[in-house]
């Protein structure tokens, strides 16, 4: 039963992926004209002839010399061979290199985030449930009210400006030797932290209370349940009650919407890396996105969608093994 | 009541206090449970039998609850001046439960042979591999079949007989002196009630456990208790051996509970039902709690709540008119 269903998980994932691959495929190709056209509109200089030879080398370059059909074969082929392109960038430096380039930047920002958002979020969370009613209960409810009509990227405007500006506690903004001096040594470790440290509690903060508010509602709900009445009436401890039978039941939606944050590890952040300029994945993509650099454009939402369905993947896995009615699919035995 | 009582409680009371108002779901309720005998609480949905069992195993979340007794004694412990580490030694130990719904009452999350060897291991002073032949054994005792591979099974995976059998070898693991049945077959199918009846009384008798049987259900009550407490809105209205009672109510009530036992050996082609419905615990009746839905109420039954009142040594009955005339003559008027 279980092996059937992780077969079925993984066989899904495959097949959504080849859907993401062709729609990231046609997508982009709706809009776009000839980027003969585009790039070289004619010019009063050039004869016809060798105009029509550089329009034929253009369309060449950019693969467009075949039909859409073929095109799109050889988006495939050159996909199994992993390559996901050449930016149109100066120098014609490869998707994938920029991209690994990148990553490791965002993903300070956004594993530090999400590390801080869970940790906290399970603590306060599961802290207020079991004070429910009480003074700490109430206040994280009421500061939950108030933080959540305030968005991230106005955190951030409003810590760069004080705690950055106006204090100088953090770098209002990111240092511009940061990612190129760094080198592992304890200097640098030390500096990204310093410049990593605005970013991540503007990103923070939301996360830190949706998880709170999430872990608490989700924690006073199993309280309720008729079964923790009979595991109270086995005699089992006030601890053992909680951590054995309330905590793992009001984990099963935590670990869900963990699972749908791992897929915004990657594309959370574009508009933090921006106020802070933030030499990450986002400000990669808005550069692409502004120079029509598609082939950069279509390598990062591959990425990303690859990205979102692995983690999707992996969340209904961990699921079935916390919850075993999940991979049974109802049926009985 | 008598000295030698498993259990005694005296003067019950459990109240809720609400934004809304106050409701009295038990109002000063007295009960004692001998060793090794049936007691069955038998009420309407929201009459406080439920209530009651609960708040006695101090299982009543406090607050909302507020609990209030004059004695409540177990085998010759207070438990009132238990603090909750020494409620849980008792708990499962010497006083165990069984749960209606037995989907809900069992950890969806955890194979029910880990939720059968907590009790053990709590209880029973065994390790790991111990606990799990006695919970093997336990299964296999209340027919469970193929135990050794339900033993790894989840809730969800067995029928809802074999989730109810489940609870039972549940209850009686740690070889209680007292197990508190909340309705232990409503939420199953006629046929395989009978089936888990047999099993509870089967094994009620050859552990000689006593049993405080929670049911609204008379013909539960008929083939498993001794004695019957019949409760209405909070208060005990009628008390007494089942024989007696099943055979002559006394109480109104009483009566139209078991009036209201569909027969097949009669021709009606309605079924009775008493009129209207249970009180409101918010805003009670004046008088007799009953008497808006008695017809056999009278002036006296508006104004003033009758007291319980002995019938014979072994019955009494809250009511100013009782159906059964008393054999000591002075119990008559008081």
């Amino acid at each position: 039963m279980r092996k059937g269903y992780v077969l079925e998980r993984i066989l899904y994932t495959v097949f959504i992926f080849f859907i993401v691959i062709t729609l990231n495929f046609f997508i982009p190709r709706i809009g776009v004209e000839d980027p003969a056209e585009r790039y070289y509109p004619p010019q009063g200089n050039l004869t016809d002839t060798e105009y029509s030879i550089i329009k034929q080398l253009t369309r060449k370059q950019y693969g467009f010399d075949v039909s859409g059909w073929q095109q799109y074969l050889r988006y495939l082929s050159q996909l199994s061979r992993g390559d996901l392109g050449t930016s149109l960038q100066a120098g014609s430096p490869k998707v994938s290199t920029l991209i690994a380039q990148r990553l490791p930047w965002t993903l300070v920002l956004s594993l530090s985030n999400m590390l801080i958002s869970v940790t906290l979020g399970l603590l306060l969370g599961t802290s207020a449930a079991w004070n429910r009613g009480k003074f700490a209960d109430r206040a994280l409810m009421n500061a939950s009210t108030v933080m959540t009509a305030l968005p991230a990227f106005f955190l951030a405007l409003v810590f760069s400006l004080y705690m950055g500006f106006e204090w100088g506690w953090f770098p209002a903004y990111t240092e511009p030797d940061m990612v190129a001096s760094f080198d592992w040594s304890w200097r640098a470790i030390a500096q990204v932290a310093r410049n990593a440290a605005l970013p991540v509690i503007s990103m923070s903060i939301g996360g830190v209370i949706s998880y709170a508010q999430g872990t608490r509602n989700s924690v006073i709900a199993v309280s309720q349940e008729d079964f923790i009445t009979t595991a109270r009436a086995k005699g089992m401890s006030t601890r053992t009650v909680k951590y054995r039978h309330v905590l793992r039941n009001a984990m099963l939606p935590i670990v869900t919407s963990l699972g749908m944050s791992v897929s915004g590890l990657i594309g959370g952040s574009v508009v933090i890396e921006q106020i802070f300029n933030w030499n990450g994945m986002g400000t990669l993509f808005l550069t692409a996105n502004n120079t029509n650099d598609y082939p950069l454009m279509m390598g990062i939402m591959l990425f990303l969608s690859s990205f979102a369905l692995l983690a999707n993947l992996m969340t209904d896995l961990l699921y079935s093994l916390l919850d075993p009615r999940v991979s049974a699919g109802g049926g009985r035995r | 009541m008598s000295q030698d009582a498993l259990l005694l409680v005296e003067g019950l009371k459990v109240i809720f206090p609400t934004d809304a108002g106050i409701i009295k779901a038990v109002e000063g309720i007295d009960l004692a449970i001998h060793p090794g005998e049936c007691l069955a609480l038998v009420g309407e949905s929201g009459c406080g039998k439920s209530v009651s069992s609960l708040a006695i195993l101090g299982l009543l979340g406090t607050p909302p609850a507020l609990v209030r007794a004059q004695t409540i004694r177990f085998d010759g412990q207070n438990l009132q001046a238990l603090n909750e580490q020494q409620m849980a030694q008792i708990r499962g130990k010497d006083i165990a439960m069984i749960f209606q719904d037995a989907l809900t009452a069992l950890n969806p999350v955890m194979s029910i042979g880990r939720q059968l060897d907590e009790v053990f291991l709590k209880h029973c002073g065994m390790n790991k591999s111990q606990a799990k032949e006695a919970s093997i054994e336990a299964l296999r005792a209340v027919g469970v079949s193929s135990p050794a591979q339900r033993y790894r099974q989840f809730p969800h995976q067995l029928s809802g007989g074999m989730r109810q059998r489940v609870l039972i070898a549940m209850a009686f693991a740690a070889s209680p002196k007292l197990i508190i049945a909340d309705e232990p077959t409503t939420a199953l199918d006629v046929t395989i009630q009978m089936q888990v009846l047999e099993e509870l009384r089967a094994m009620q008798r050859k552990s000689g456990t006593a049993l405080m049987l929670i049911t609204h259900d008379l013909s539960v009550v008929n083939y498993l208790a001794d004695r019957i407490l019949v409760m209405y809105s909070g208060k005990i209205v009628e008390t007494g051996p089942v024989k007696q009672i099943l055979k002559r109510p006394a109480h109104p009530y009483t009566e139209g509970l078991l009036t209201s036992v569909p027969r097949l050996d009669t021709c009606n082609t309605r079924f009775y039902q008493i009129p209207d419905q249970v009180p409101n615990p918010m805003n009670k009746p004046s008088g007799c709690h009953f008497h808006p839905r008695c017809s056999y109420a009278g002036e006296l039954c508006k104004q003033t709540m009758p007291s319980l009142r002995s019938l014979s040594p072994q019955r009494e009955v809250r009511c100013h008119f009782p159906l059964q005339k008393g054999e000591g003559g002075d119990s008559q008027h008081a």
